[in-house]
């Protein structure tokens, strides 16, 4: 179900939040949360609940099982036992049609087929954020981080969240599951409020912000693919895609907390003003914060960390990032993507950039921020293009210094990206300011403030959301 | 009662109340305000139903699409109207019927055409019919008008991918609660997306869009079809359509035709109008296929299970090819006598005497027999190599026109036909950009950058006339689509190697494929670009209802 649907706004969310108000207080308010989760979820498909299911009773029995065992090598081998299942069935859905349709393309070429194959393989929603979510559950019992839970039904409220399940955060059991096991007091009008102002906040960022500059984006991608090219199409679809999909994620997510809140959940912040990063380490302090905090506890510091050598420590990086890439998607220009911020976070802590950008002026900071954000856009053009468009947009881009003839196109595109870049500029800077989010320092405004501003995010809804919106993109992964 | 509870509710509970609203105050305040902004707008704008549809997408940097504009006009067209009898259809028509042509000729019944496009889809016509009934008092009924081939079946479903645009726009509980504040959606998004003050008529609008415009209100939904000229060529076996679902329990009657037919009577009936289904006459160069017999055997049972509507004309008619300008879209200078042909239907559903006077009598057409000639088609490459020469020649010619918009040379415009050039030339933005690419192509000239072209991967196809009344033995026509990539580059003076360094490939895809009239002089073909506006050609002096 998406988020930004009357059917989620208008039916589902009141529903189950009028239910909840009936049961909150009782036994049956996590059996209310599941079924409804379950419910959110079995819309894109029911089949799609198999995975999930799966995935979840593995690790509930397996965590247990390692609590119980004595026998540190019975526990690590029930802890690979949970990894290589999960792994294999994220890879089974994510990867493998990837790795078959490579295979057998090569094969083509070789002449050992005549045509490729593609086999017919589903990817379901939000398999990457579940899968991770349930083995840190295992892995944090193996650590001894937590106990393992009893209550079936409140740890599948906990796997199956609805607010979180197809997009994250990616909550740790730590975290949600003793949120979810108490028997919750109604939230403040001030927590409800607040609420009701990420949703609306959220929604305005996906329908008027995320959908517009994905607009644009599409709209020259639809060109390439008919052949049409013009001077500053790769730097529009840079930039384009940069405001569409941090816009589109952080959106989701505002919507995730302010779902979550209205049954009195805390969920984690997952992103904070990114784009004003001055270095690599800042931008993943603050992009997607419950991904790159889940791979730095669970793979960047297993493997040593920055504990090590200078290299050692390059290397750590590199395969962190090539996880992160491969987590994505299954294509050669994720994992593109994944290697190019490595290479970022190493080249600026071997250089000590890191520490030059801590030390500078504040107007050199802004230079680093400007600078960091051109980097990371470039990124963005591996991250959204298939592999023949790379050369044509990157092409483009290098045309826009001698060309004359195509810059209209260029300044008709910019235009939309500028008028939706400075909403998303402003915002994010009051939040920087503040070292938070916008939405959290609307919250300590006046009310009428507030009021002012839900209205004017009506408005801008009406007037400038584009209908007919676009999936979340992270629903993908 | 509900006044008296709610003010001893108050009363009793006043600061109770008072604490709550207090405490929400945030949302209250937000919700009030909106409310009044809502009001405000509905009272002082009184916007109308399509203005207030998201019919129109208004997006950043892309156009509205030419089938969303049309259902916005049908909408206001609506909203206005006084029609006693409607067509509601696929393209066939919407480009076919001219409401100023059959209202003189049905007494005091009034017609108006709400046809739209064959993307919408059965489920589509069948909303509109509740939507135009729910708006014109005045309707009693509604001709469902479609091409034949546009029945239902599997690809007529795939296409159509418009129907929820109406459904959600005209049709869903929701378009009630629909905002006041859309009908100022163009105005903001042309202030954030392009910086610019609103005007009614702009970039953002097709330039088909601004003619249909310039129609209206005059035209009363027709829309006539653009005056291009499809030459009489056989186009072969276009549809293969499959009218049955596979999956429909064996033995089951009912099939795509049947049930989406019956969607439409369904509606007509629950708005109370009578429904009448009317086919558009079927050019004669189109080869319907193998699948005529079974759609007409399900057409057929529907007829029969369905008495209350009415069909007609059971037979398939046939017109000469010449009378379209598309497969299904007839040409401007036959859009009266496919008026006329409509108006003799409508006369005799709404039980006015025949006309008087020498017309055709459509009603006792048997059902026609056509025999085609050898469509002839092969692929141009083989057959240019063995009967035009110089080959470069007519491939220059054909391209002309995309390398003239490619690159602006002037020297192209000498194989471009006349009427494209009036075209182009009257677009001073248009202009002035092939000046800009031209002044660009002579400064990479200039540096030894070359541009060129290659035709090998161009799907080629001859096709030829195939009405025996108007085949010419020394005009042919040439069917291009597929890639044509134009490649920048330098060529070694020295061995004269062309060494590619960027390359632009562009798509013709079959639906908009070049047309391109050859003629044979002294025994060899040649282009001849001048024939696209020769309408001499298809002129028909022989026309049965001019006589």
């Amino acid at each position: 179900m998406k988020f930004n649907s009357l059917q989620y706004v208008a039916l589902f969310l009141p529903v189950v939040l009028c239910l909840y108000a009936i049961f909150r207080r009782t036994k049956a308010v996590n059996y209310l949360i599941w079924i409804a989760s379950s419910i959110f979820y079995a819309v894109g498909g029911v089949i799609y609940l198999l995975p999930l299911l799966a995935s979840s009773i593995l690790d509930f029995f397996v965590g247990a099982a390692i609590y119980k065992s004595q026998s540190p090598t019975k526990r690590k081998r029930l802890l690979q036992l949970s990894v290589f299942v999960n792994l294999a069935l994220l890879s089974y859905f994510k990867y493998s049609r990837w790795l078959v349709e490579s295979l057998t393309n090569g094969l083509v070429k070789l002449d050992f087929m005549e045509y490729p194959y593609s086999p017919e393989i589903d990817l379901p929603p939000g398999i990457s954020f579940y899968t991770f979510q349930t083995l840190s559950y295992t892995a944090d019992i193996y650590r001894g981080h937590m106990v393992p839970r009893t209550n079936f039904v409140d740890y599948m409220s906990f796997v199956s969240f609805f607010p979180q399940l197809v997009a994250g955060p990616i909550e740790r059991a730590a975290d949600l599951l003793p949120q979810l096991e108490k028997t919750r007091n109604w939230i403040s009008s001030s927590d409800f409020q607040f609420a009701v102002l990420l949703i609306v906040w959220g929604l305005f960022k996906k329908v008027v912000l995320a959908d517009n500059f994905g607009s644009v984006v599409d709209s020259v991608y639809n060109q390439i693919s008919t052949g049409t090219m013009w001077a500053g199409a790769g730097l529009v679809v840079a930039y384009g895609f940069a405001g569409q999909i941090y816009c589109d994620f952080s959106a989701y997510t505002d919507i995730a907390r302010g779902s979550a809140l209205l049954f009195g959940i805390n969920l984690t912040r997952n992103f904070l003003t990114p784009y004003l990063s001055a270095t690599p380490s800042q931008l993943w302090r603050r992009w997607h914060i419950s991904l790159s905090t889940w791979i730095r506890d669970y793979v960047y510091i297993p493997l040593g960390g920055n504990q090590g050598t200078t290299l050692m420590t390059v290397r750590n990086l590199f395969i962190t990032m090539f996880l992160c890439g491969l987590w994505h998607g299954a294509g050669i220009l994720f994992i593109l993507w994944g290697l190019y911020h490595g290479f970022l976070l190493a080249l600026y802590r071997v250089t000590g950039l890191d520490r030059i950008v801590d030390r500078t002026p504040i107007w050199l900071k802004w230079v680093f921020v400007l600078l960091m954000f051109h980097l990371v856009c470039l990124g963005w053009i591996f991250f959204r293009s298939q592999p023949e468009h790379l050369s044509s947009l990157f092409g483009t881009i290098g045309m826009l210094a001698n060309a004359d003839w195509s810059r209209y196109y260029f300044t008709v595109y910019m235009i939309p990206l500028l008028s939706l870049g400075a909403v998303v500029f402003a915002s994010d800077l009051i939040g920087f300011s503040r070292n938070t989010e916008f939405c959290d320092v609307l919250r300590r405004t006046p009310w009428f403030i507030q009021s002012a501003c839900i209205v004017a995010f009506y408005c801008g809804i009406i007037l400038l959301g584009k209908r007919e919106g676009a999936q979340f993109i992270y629903f993908q992964f | 009662l509900w006044l008296f509870i709610a003010v001893s509710f108050f009363l009793e509970n006043v600061r109770a109340l008072s604490s709550f609203i207090s405490s929400f105050r945030i949302l209250f305040v937000a919700g009030l305000a909106i409310l009044l902004l809502e009001l405000a707008v509905k009272l002082i704008a009184s916007p109308t139903l399509a203005e207030r549809s998201d019919v129109l997408l208004h997006e950043a940097v892309q156009g509205e699409t030419f089938d969303r504009l049309l259902l916005w006009e049908k909408i206001k067209l609506a909203e206005e109207s006084r029609a006693t009898i409607v067509t509601v259809g696929d393209s066939s028509g919407l480009h076919s019927l001219n409401p100023d042509i059959v209202n003189r000729l049905i007494g005091d019944e009034r017609y108006e055409n709400f046809s739209t496009g064959a993307n919408y889809g059965y489920e589509a016509w069948a909303d509109l019919i509740g939507f135009l009934k729910s708006r014109i008092s005045t309707l009693k009924t509604v001709v469902l008008y479609i091409n034949p081939w546009q029945l239902p079946s599997e690809g007529q479903r795939q296409i159509s991918v418009l129907a929820p645009v109406v459904r959600q726009n005209l049709a869903h509980p929701w378009v009630l609660l629909k905002s006041s504040l859309n009908a100022f959606r163009y105005e903001a998004s042309r202030l954030a997306f392009w910086w610019m003050l609103p005007r009614k008529q702009d970039a953002s609008y097709s330039k088909t869009y601004q003619e249909m415009l310039a129609a209206q209100p005059e035209s009363l939904g027709f829309f006539p079809e653009q005056d291009f000229r499809v030459p009489d060529v056989n186009f072969g076996k276009q549809y293969s359509f499959k009218y049955h679902d596979p999956w429909y329990p064996a033995g089951n009657r009912a099939g795509f035709i049947y049930d989406d037919l019956r969607l439409v009577a369904s509606a007509a009936a629950r708005a109370g109008v009578e429904l009448a289904l009317v086919f558009n006459p079927v050019p004669s160069a189109v080869d319907p296929g193998e699948c005529e017999d079974p759609a007409r055997a399900e057409l057929d049972r529907f007829i029969a299970d369905h008495p209350e509507v009415q069909v007609p004309l059971q037979n398939q008619q046939i017109w000469p090819h010449r009378k379209f300008a598309r497969f299904n879209h007839i040409a401007q200078e036959y859009v009266w006598e496919s008026s006329v042909r409509l108006a003799l239907i409508l006369r005799r559903l709404v039980g006015l005497p025949p006309l008087p006077g020498k017309l055709p009598d459509i009603f006792s057409f048997e059902a026609a027999k056509h025999e085609l000639e050898d469509p002839a088609n092969r692929q141009i490459g083989e057959w240019l190599d063995e009967n035009i020469s110089p080959e470069a020649d007519v491939k220059r010619a054909v391209f002309a026109f995309h390398r003239y918009m490619l690159t602006g040379d002037p020297a192209e415009r000498a194989s471009i036909a006349r009427p494209t050039l009036e075209h182009i030339d009257r677009i001073p933005f248009l202009r002035e950009t092939l000046d800009s690419r031209w002044a660009k192509v002579n400064g990479l000239r200039e540096q030894g950058i070359e541009v060129t072209y290659d035709y090998n991967t161009l799907a080629l196809t001859m096709v030829r006339p195939v009405d025996g009344a108007e085949s010419r033995d020394d005009i042919c026509y040439v069917q291009c689509s597929g890639f044509l990539h134009a490649s920048f580059g330098r060529r070694d003076p020295q061995s004269g190697g062309f060494t590619v360094a960027d390359m632009y490939p562009v798509f013709w895809s079959a639906e908009r494929s070049l047309v391109i009239p050859l003629r044979r002089e002294d025994g060899r073909w040649k282009a001849d670009p001048e024939q696209t506006a020769d309408h001499s050609l298809h002129a028909d002096p022989s026309n049965e209802a001019t006589q």
